[in-house]
């Protein structure tokens, strides 16, 4: 997490400072592109759409200059969430789709591999159980383990209470870690048959 | 088995705290799984866009600057310095840098909304000019979003002529492909520019500010107009335009304003093309608030980058009168600013009203408070036959 003080200041320089805008960009594009990829499913369609936010970023840092009270972080997937919407309208998409690769790893657990998951293959199985999620939960969980944020920039970003936010991320990460167990005991039943 | 820990303390007793931490561990560990969990981008993608981002970046900081180094003065001569950036960006085409800096850097400030558009370079430039009979008309600006259309133009009359006064009478904006007519909302004449560039404010030889170029920024309803899934729109603007000369405005009395107008027959039309910026937040609701035995409901609220409009509508308490509702609109900033008028209609056997705010709330996601303080019925008797029903409607959202 970077200084506010230090991240203000970067703000600042960023609005006509090209390398201090690409010091901006680094700090957040990783995470800018997990929490688009996330809610769209479609590696370059995410990429555009990660793109377009930082476009607006371009357009729009200037205002932001402007609201003190504002944090960055919130105010940059605010962006990411109306970028989200708008791509979803544009395409004719109601709801967000799943690409092919992440079906296939919510196979159930006797399709599995029979053994142990690699930790690129738990990250997988636990990406796919987080688009599972009903759409809030998702929502918060993304914002806050791929994103990054806090749960007062959640708050801000969804425009809902701090507390609403820390007691569904309680219960998001408690039912995935139920899943979770679960999906690993029915793993270890099928062994042991 | 039971063990004794130094201190009397027990094994067992100990146990929950161990096992605290152990879930604790065990949750951090699964929050770290979580993150690890994230997508990532294929490599070569964020190098890629930051060579983008900054090709974007440049252009963008670049024409701003150009902006920037015309200030706005109402009085005094420009320095040397600025003219000669006048003449350089003349040069290179960019005629609408006189008119659009000068004079929106004033008056945006009327406009929350396109302030926030001008300002984050979301509108387009034209510059198409077209002269007839001596007077020119250059379409310089349009911005158009779900809820708006806003386009400004200059109007020069004849060199060496001093103007007080240089309009528009006839300003019709329609779809080509369509011919739909998108309704005028309102407008603003901005002030003057002399032949050398300058901006003109009062003249002191004058009571009568003069000059020989105004810009005029209009702003039409594009919110009934029926879009689909354009991304641009093709326009066909038609311009009627009239100058009042200083010479006639001086002699000629007052109550003859319009014989003073003089300017080409027939009307300057364009045909162009604009982006449309489909950024647009709906929400649809029935919220509901009753006092007084009446109840309100807040239909829609529809944000776009420039404009924000906010829909009621409810049943007249008495279907003699033309009934208008008293809003106020806040939010955690404060009160939105920039009302802009209100279109009523009808729906069924209610009534409804349009309200627009002409205000940037496009990235605001905290909490609306709408409230309505008083309901007012005017009759057919003029405007002192007013039927006023004081009350509190109030309605609290959050706009996804």
């Amino acid at each position: 997490m970077h200084d506010p003080v230090d991240e203000q200041a970067l703000i600042q320089r960023a609005i006509d400072d090209p390398d201090a805008f690409q010091e901006l960009y680094t700090r957040y594009v990783r995470r800018v592109y997990s929490y688009v990829a996330s809610r769209i499913g479609h590696r370059q369609d995410a990429e555009d759409v990660v793109s377009e936010v930082f476009l607006r970023v371009i357009k729009n840092l200037d205002q932001l200059r402007q609201r003190q009270q504002t944090s960055f972080a919130a105010w940059l997937f605010v962006i990411a969430r109306h970028a989200i919407a708008d791509h979803y309208r544009k395409n004719g998409h109601s709801e967000e789709y799943i690409s092919l690769d992440v079906a296939e790893l919510c196979a159930p657990a006797e399709k599995q591999p029979d053994h142990l998951l690699s930790h690129n293959e738990e990250s997988a199985y636990l990406y796919s159980l987080i688009l599972t999620l009903p759409e809030r939960k998702r929502e918060i969980i993304t914002l806050r383990f791929y994103g990054g944020l806090r749960n007062q920039e959640i708050a801000k970003v969804l425009g809902i209470g701090e507390k609403t936010v820390s007691a569904y991320l309680s219960r998001a990460v408690n039912d995935l870690q139920e899943k979770c167990h679960a999906a690993q005991s029915a793993r270890g039943q099928i062994r042991d048959e | 088995m039971r063990h004794n820990l130094p201190g009397g303390k027990s094994e067992m007793n100990e146990q929950p705290n161990h096992d605290s931490e152990q879930k604790m561990q065990t949750m951090t560990d699964f929050e770290t799984k979580l993150r690890a969990s994230a997508p990532e981008p294929r490599e070569g993608f964020e190098a890629e866009l930051a060579q983008h981002l900054r090709q974007e970046f440049v252009q963008r900081r670049q024409a701003r600057q150009v902006l920037r180094a015309i200030p706005s003065r109402r009085y005094g001569r420009l320095s040397a310095r600025v003219a000669v950036a006048l003449i350089a960006v003349l040069t290179i085409g960019i005629g609408v840098v006189i008119a659009m800096n000068t004079i929106f850097q004033q008056f945006v400030d009327y406009d929350a909304g396109l302030k926030a558009i001008y300002e984050q370079g979301l509108g387009h430039e034209i510059g198409i000019s077209q002269t007839h009979d001596g007077y020119t008309v250059t379409l310089e600006w349009a911005y158009a979003d779900g809820n708006r259309l806003t386009l400004a133009y200059v109007i020069q009359g004849h060199s060496e002529v001093q103007y007080t006064n240089l309009s528009s009478d006839r300003y019709t904006l329609v779809l080509r492909d369509t011919g739909a007519e998108i309704p005028f909302m309102q407008g603003m004449t901005g002030a003057w520019i002399d032949n050398s560039g300058e901006f003109v404010g009062l003249n002191p030889d004058h009571e009568i500010p003069t000059g020989d170029r105004s810009l005029l920024v209009l702003t039409y309803d594009l919110s009934g107009i029926e879009t689909g899934d354009r991304t641009t729109l093709d326009l066909h603007l038609e311009v009627g335009v009239y100058g009042i000369t200083l010479q006639r405005r001086t002699q000629m009395p007052i109550e003859q304003f319009n014989e003073m107008k003089e300017g080409p027959e027939g009307f300057f039309a364009f045909d162009f093309s604009i982006d449309l910026t489909t950024e647009r937040r709906v929400f649809d609701t029935q919220l509901a608030a009753t006092d007084q035995d009446i109840t309100l409901r807040l239909r829609e609220v529809n944000i776009a980058p420039s404009q924000t409009r906010v829909v009621i509508c409810f049943a007249p308490p008495d279907p003699a009168r033309q009934w208008t509702a008293i809003p106020s609109l806040t939010t955690t900033q404060g009160e939105v600013s920039g009302g802009g008028g209100v279109r009523p209609f009808m729906d069924g056997d209610e009534t409804c009203q349009d309200y627009t705010y002409f205000a940037g709330m496009f990235d605001y996601t905290g909490e609306w408070r709408l409230e309505i303080s008083e309901l007012v019925g005017f009759g057919s008797g003029g405007g002192s036959d007013q039927q006023r029903i004081p009350g509190s409607w109030v309605f609290e959202f959050v706009v996804p």
